[in-house]
């Protein structure tokens, strides 16, 4: 999911015509301070960063004057909210707020299509309005070929006690919303709240867009605007995962690698095939043993991205054993696997003699990849009549071994 | 017997030109697998391993009547191939391009239910029943190798696994009805409950093994299908991911649908509630075969 910061999605949101409390994006105390003037009332200065639970990290913030809002936003410029720095911040009106709802479009799994999430209950999270008040939390799917009619709104709304104006005002905007939701292919669009102010009018104050990464390419409004490969992740990217994903987007649709470090572990994983790869990262655990890294690989002509992999999983600091244990290849020559590997590890000087490596591959061109692995002694190759498992095995007890035999390893990171 | 397709099964393939599917097709066509016709826009009247290119699926059609396609295009492009196919009559449509966009697949869906069509996928392999046919890639260039005919169903959420199971089973002297790779994304064309549907109704199967993965809440509508006396033959699991739940919710490690978001798609969850339904959950690859056997009661 590519998550936007607060400020992309209500830009998306004006564009529709959607009415959104007025703000401005500062980057400087000094900018904050002249568009808190400018806007000429009370307002709200909230970290851009693409994270939701922002409130909760004190990272939104009220400012009765301008010089408040200079000094919330100095703060907030360069701090650290869950690990993202932040480096922009919204200016926003303060809205005077009647009620709160609670409004999301997401899929769901049993529906395999859009569900729709309302309550009556809003401002706080999701999670909270579930538990509190799990009879006041509407989930109604859509039919996708119909989309979301303001009638069908209305029956939403009405179900979670709105009436009046209010109902059918919130209705109309929910239909509004949905479109939205469609419209920039997101996986998640979540207004809380969506706010009746004390004026009688019904608008999102609040808007968190996940979009479909897989969409990305016919959303070209939206391509400067997003952190690519922080969608999988609870951290910001290391170097090495930010080289992984420039090689993978360089040559787009030629077959995917991606990359994820864990703190600490000792056993670098090539591991490829999704559930093949997960059951492998199990497995390690299983027998003792500590992943360094995670890795999935779609299939494709990606020579250069294998090597671009290796590279990575070699110089993560700590990495004492690399196991590159990919199911049966159908689509990848496993002399492709074969070359990037022995040329990485010959670059980097690390020597499979005192530094465990067990490869498991099979497939096309095997005989090929087998002699290309000969030419580094040392490697522990395995075809498909060894399973999944017992290479795991291997590699948790050849790491092991290594330890213990005390081994220095002359490998520059 | 076997599910979905066998050996008198007609297939087009969408996309044909393209250097994946044109390597499917041509060890699908050394495989037994009657591909009668390709689909490249711009590319009518080539040929490609001696099966005939057209413009169009209804122009295919015309001249060679099929009732499944297997559909090669780009993710973006997917939604229209398979609506294409959809409105040419098609009856079984397998996709195998990763990153469809999710709208896309829902709005597929919702139109495949109410036209009666089956999509297998995306992000699928194939399926493959074993000595018959196959459709899509599954098994590259040794299908016949790894997937030997047998009564075991194999209903996998990754491709590469399916193949591991076969081999495995293989190995312990078992063999394969038919294998599908149902695709690892978060809405596929079916899911594993519906895919149980039809092995009930094979003769031939007498038992399925299932592999599941973090995310999605599939294996958990396996289980209630399961424990509410819809499918009556012995089923084996194996679930991979339990590591994952060291880690915060939202992450993913593999497939796009490999993600948990509640209790439902966490992989220990799904084991209990399998488990509760009467499913054998292995513990390792190594076990399914094992306790397949058991419950079929062999040796």
């Amino acid at each position: 999911m590519a998550k936007l910061t607060e400020d992309i999605g209500k830009e998306l949101l004006q564009q529709m015509g959607i009415k959104i409390p007025q703000g401005i994006v500062a980057l400087t105390p000094s900018d904050a301070k002249e568009y808190a003037q400018k806007i000429g009332k009370k307002v709200v200065i909230k970290a851009l960063v693409p994270i939701g639970k922002r409130g909760k990290a004190n990272a939104i913030r009220f400012a009765d004057t301008p010089d408040e809002a200079e000094k919330h936003t100095y703060d907030l410029l360069g701090a650290e909210i869950y690990g993202y720095k932040v480096r922009k911040v919204l200016v926003e009106e303060c809205i005077d707020i009647k009620e709160e709802y609670y409004l999301s479009f997401t899929f769901g799994d049993a529906e395999r299509g859009p569900v729709v999430l309302a309550s009556k209950e809003g401002g706080v999270d999701i999670e909270e309005i579930t538990a509190r008040f799990p009879e006041k939390l509407i989930k109604y799917p859509v039919n996708y070929l119909k989309g979301l009619p303001v009638y069908e709104a209305m029956a939403i709304w009405e179900q979670a006690g709105l009436t009046g104006q209010t109902l059918v005002r919130t209705a109309q905007i929910t239909s509004h919303l949905y479109n939205f939701f469609k419209k920039h292919d997101a996986l998640m669009a979540e207004f809380n709240p969506l706010v009746l102010t004390t004026g009688g009018e019904v608008m999102p104050i609040a808007v968190m867009l996940n979009i479909d990464d897989a969409a990305l390419r016919r959303h070209p409004f939206l391509k400067d605007k997003v952190e690519y490969g922080i969608e999988r992740l609870w951290r910001p990217l290391t170097s090495r995962e930010k080289a992984v994903i420039e090689a993978d987007l360089a040559e787009p649709g030629k077959g995917s690698i991606r990359y994820i470090e864990l703190e600490g572990g000792e056993i670098g994983l090539c591991v490829a095939g999704g559930g093949a790869g997960l059951l492998q990262h199990d497995l390690i655990l299983k027998y003792g043993g500590k992943p360094a890294n995670h890795t999935d690989i779609t299939p494709g002509p990606i020579e250069n991205k294998l090597t671009v992999l290796f590279r990575a999983i070699l110089t993560k600091p700590g990495v004492k054993s690399l196991l590159v244990g990919v199911n049966v290849l159908q689509l990848v020559r496993v002399d492709t696997y074969a070359a990037a590997l022995v040329n990485v590890l010959k670059e980097l000087k690390i020597d499979p003699r005192t530094f465990p490596v067990v490869v498991r591959l099979a497939g096309v061109a095997e005989e090929e990849g087998k002699k290309i692995l000969a030419t580094l002694p040392g490697i522990h190759y395995f075809s498909d009549d060894t399973t999944l498992e017992e290479v795991v095995k291997l590699i948790v007890k050849l790491t092991e071994d290594a330890k213990a035999g005390e081994t220095t390893r002359e490998h520059i990171n | 017997m076997s599910i979905l397709i066998d050996e008198q099964t007609r297939i087009i393939v969408q996309g044909i030109t393209g250097w994946q599917a044109s390597m499917d097709t041509k060890f699908s066509l050394e495989y037994g697998a009657k591909i009668v016709a390709g689909v490249t826009p711009g590319k009518g009247g080539q040929s490609v391993h001696g099966v005939p290119v057209y413009n169009t699926v209804k122009s295919a059609l015309k001249d060679h009547p099929a009732t499944a396609s297997a559909v090669y295009v780009p993710a973006l492009a997917a939604k229209d191939a398979v609506l294409e196919a959809i409105d040419a009559g098609i009856k079984l449509i397998l996709m195998v391009p990763e990153f469809v966009p999710r709208h896309d697949m829902a709005e597929l869906v919702a139109i495949a239910r109410e036209k009666n069509v089956r999509i297998v996928g995306p992000n699928s392999n194939g399926l493959i029943s074993p000595g018959k046919s196959k459709l899509g890639g599954i098994g590259g260039d040794r299908a016949g190798y790894i997937y030997v005919p047998g009564k075991i169903g194999v209903i996998s959420r990754s491709g590469g696994m399916s193949a591991e199971i076969s081999l495995a089973l293989k190995r312990a002297g078992l063999g394969v009805s038919t294998c599908i790779s149902m695709g690892g994304e978060a809405i596929v064309g079916t899911s594993q409950k519906e895919y149980l549907e039809l092995f009930a109704e094979d003769p031939e199967t007498e038992a399925v093994v299932i592999f599941g993965e973090p995310g999605t809440t599939y294996e958990e509508e396996a289980a209630a299908f399961i424990a509410e006396g819809h499918f009556k033959k012995p089923v084996v699991a194996l679930i991979a991911g339990l590591f994952q739940e060291n880690f915060p919710k939202g992450v993913s490690f593999g497939h796009a649908a490999a993600i948990i978001e509640g209790d439902a798609g966490k992989p220990s969850n799904k084991i209990k509630i399998l488990r509760e339904a009467g499913v054998s959950v292995a513990s390792s690859l190594d076990e399914v075969p094992i306790l397949l056997k058991r419950m079929l009661k062999l040796n």
